[in-house]
């Protein structure tokens, strides 16, 4: 054999078969040059190796789990059923659930609740990212990967509540469930949990004293499609006095959110009825959207943010601040309820809080209860951890203590 | 689900069989779980849909869809960086992205981050190569991912290595920090 780089390269990478591996170790007996060179070839592609193992996951938060990653995927492609058309109604239950349940709000937290649900439709078509590739335009997918709220006035949250009443009675942009949501099933323990729901479900360590668990249970998510049409939707906007809206050129379409399972755990002090000190914990694979193709997320954040009543102007500058592709904007109505960001464990959060005029304004027939919410996103799993009467730090504990 | 007519046990084991090896190669290249996550669910999304088994063998085909939408992801966030940059910071009630995780393992990731400008700077096909090759691909299989002949694997990695290693120690991730920097301001977008 004659002296030959390449060889020397298939023979560093182990690519020869055994003969040539053979004829290479006998011209290296007798070829000092080549020996060189390998011992060069050698120490460079373990210098690269060495480099690039540098950058593997190193720490369990940079691992990931691939039954959680089944899990995800499995929402997407499980069978579609029959298209049954459900009422608004329901449609606002179920993104008001995971926001505001409490079994008995007050009136007024509940109406801010609704405004924030009103849009969360609108919601869910802009706030996910735009395909990532040429080749997958035709298949829009993306994930809330964080939360972030914008304060609204008490005028366009009623503004708001106008339009919710014109698409409940034009039965337009009405949501098509394409798969119902399942029965809670009923689990025991985090672990029963975790199998039930196909990722590994947390539970809080440290919870207000004398708390027992009242609920714990998985259900699965269903699938919901919205079928949109601009042109109606302008009107409809004009119907509700939301006036000076401009949507960004496109056609009509569909939206898919397709929520996988729901675990939810409800905790309660007992202590006669009256406004009970109470924690839930909600934890669900992040929700699925699939935008129609071309849709620009950024021009329909824009609408979004001039539909909860921002100055066009505004809604142009700040809607070109804002990673529509993976933040979940929520409108919080001033005065209602307000909010700040938080980190847990380094995650970036949202805490939400009823402001306590709010809750002690809300008629006298009633104690009086203060709602809170948490709001973050890990590894694919939505958490939120939703308090009443619990102070901030004890809100922030709990979502930490859960393991 | 139409797709690609699979039977879901059959889909599940590929899915557990690749998944590991294609979150790996997606998290050296953009080096966020949350990205990797994501971009993987993507590359099994694709190959759920399109993937043609009778064209193309299972496994570079994954890792040649992971490395498509990984430098793309790459490169969109150059962009976004600019576009962010150049939009400003504005005082407003939306919260700002996630601060970079100040602890610690800083310096680790200034290595990290140094490795992968590196990989920027060579030409997409040198480091799809030594991504490929260090992920643990034959040189079939790298082969059939770039589309390039198999007998050719060799040489294109050597040269892939030599010049990963040249602009390394010259100290390429580190200066394009700097050169990235001046690319901003020229509002060039890279690739």
């Amino acid at each position: 054999m004659e002296c030959d780089r390449n060889r020397l390269q298939d023979y560093v990478h182990e690519t020869l078969s055994a003969d040539g591996r053979a004829a290479v170790d006998e011209h290296l007996a007798a070829c000092a040059t080549c020996r060189a060179a390998l011992a060069e070839i050698a120490e460079r592609a373990s210098a690269v190796a060495d480099r690039l193992a540098a950058l593997d996951p190193g720490s369990p938060a940079e691992t990931a789990d691939p039954s959680i990653a089944f899990a995800r995927f499995r929402s997407w492609t499980r069978t579609q059923q029959p298209h049954i058309r459900t009422t608004l109604k329901s449609r606002i239950e179920m993104f008001t659930r995971t926001i505001a349940e409490s079994p008995d709000v007050r009136r007024r937290w509940r109406l801010a609740a609704i405004g924030v649900a009103v849009i969360a439709a609108l919601v869910t078509v802009i706030s996910y990212a735009p395909a990532r590739d040429k080749l997958a335009e035709f298949l829009s997918i993306f994930r809330v990967r964080q939360f972030s709220a914008i304060q609204i006035d008490r005028a366009q949250l009623d503004k708001l509540s106008a339009l919710q009443e014109t698409l409940k009675k034009s039965n337009i942009a009405a949501p098509i469930c394409e798969r119902q949501p399942g029965p809670p099933q009923k689990v025991a323990s985090g672990a029963e949990a975790t199998t039930a729901a196909g990722f590994t479900v947390q539970v809080p360590d440290a919870l207000p004293p004398g708390a027992v668990l009242k609920e714990f249970n998985v259900t699965a998510g269903p699938s919901v499609r919205v079928d949109f049409d601009p042109q109606q939707i302008e009107s409809i906007l004009a119907g509700a006095g939301i006036n000076g809206v401009k949507l960004p050129p496109m056609k009509a379409g569909s939206v898919r959110v397709d929520v996988g399972n729901v675990v939810e755990q409800a905790y309660e002090v007992p202590n006669g009825g009256k406004s009970p000190t109470a924690v839930r914990v909600v934890q669900a694979i992040s929700p699925a959207v699939t935008l129609p193709p071309g849709a620009d997320p950024t021009a329909l954040g824009e609408t979004f943010l001039q539909i909860l009543g921002l100055p066009s102007a505004d809604a142009h500058r700040i809607a070109a601040t804002i990673d529509w592709t993976s933040t979940m904007v929520i409108p919080m109505p001033v005065g209602l309820a307000s909010f700040r960001e938080i980190k847990i464990h380094g995650t970036p959060g949202l805490f939400m809080e009823q402001n306590r005029q709010a809750g002690e304004g809300a008629g006298h027939d009633q104690p009086t209860r203060h709602m809170s919410v948490i709001l973050w996103q890990d590894g694919g799993i939505v958490y939120s951890v939703m308090g009443q009467n619990i102070t901030p730090s004890e809100m922030l504990r709990i979502a930490e203590s859960l393991r | 689900m139409t797709g690609g007519g699979w039977n879901d046990a059959e889909f599940e084991r590929l899915f557990r069989a690749h998944f590991a090896g294609i979150y790996r190669v997606l998290f050296r290249i953009v080096g966020s779980r949350q990205e990797a996550e994501d971009l993987a669910q993507e590359v099994f999304l694709r190959c759920y849909q399109v993937w043609d088994p009778s064209a193309h063998p299972v496994r570079p085909w994954l890792y040649r869809v992971a490395m498509n939408l990984a430098f793309n992801e790459r490169r969109d966030r150059r962009r976004r960086d600019v576009r962010n940059d150049k939009a400003g910071r504005i005082e407003t009630a939306i919260g700002d992205p996630p601060d970079p995780d100040p602890s610690e393992a800083i310096a680790r990731e200034e290595e990290r981050e140094a490795v992968r400008r590196t990989l920027d700077t060579l030409p997409p096909r040198q480091a799809q190569i030594l991504l490929l090759r260090h992920a643990g691909l034959s040189y079939r299989e790298v082969a059939e991912a770039l589309e390039v002949v198999p007998a050719s694997v060799g040489t294109l990695l050597a040269r892939a290595e030599a010049a990963f290693e040249e602009a390394h120690r010259s100290g390429a991730g580190r200066a394009s920090r700097a050169a990235a920097a001046a690319q901003k301001k020229e509002g060039h977008h890279g690739v």
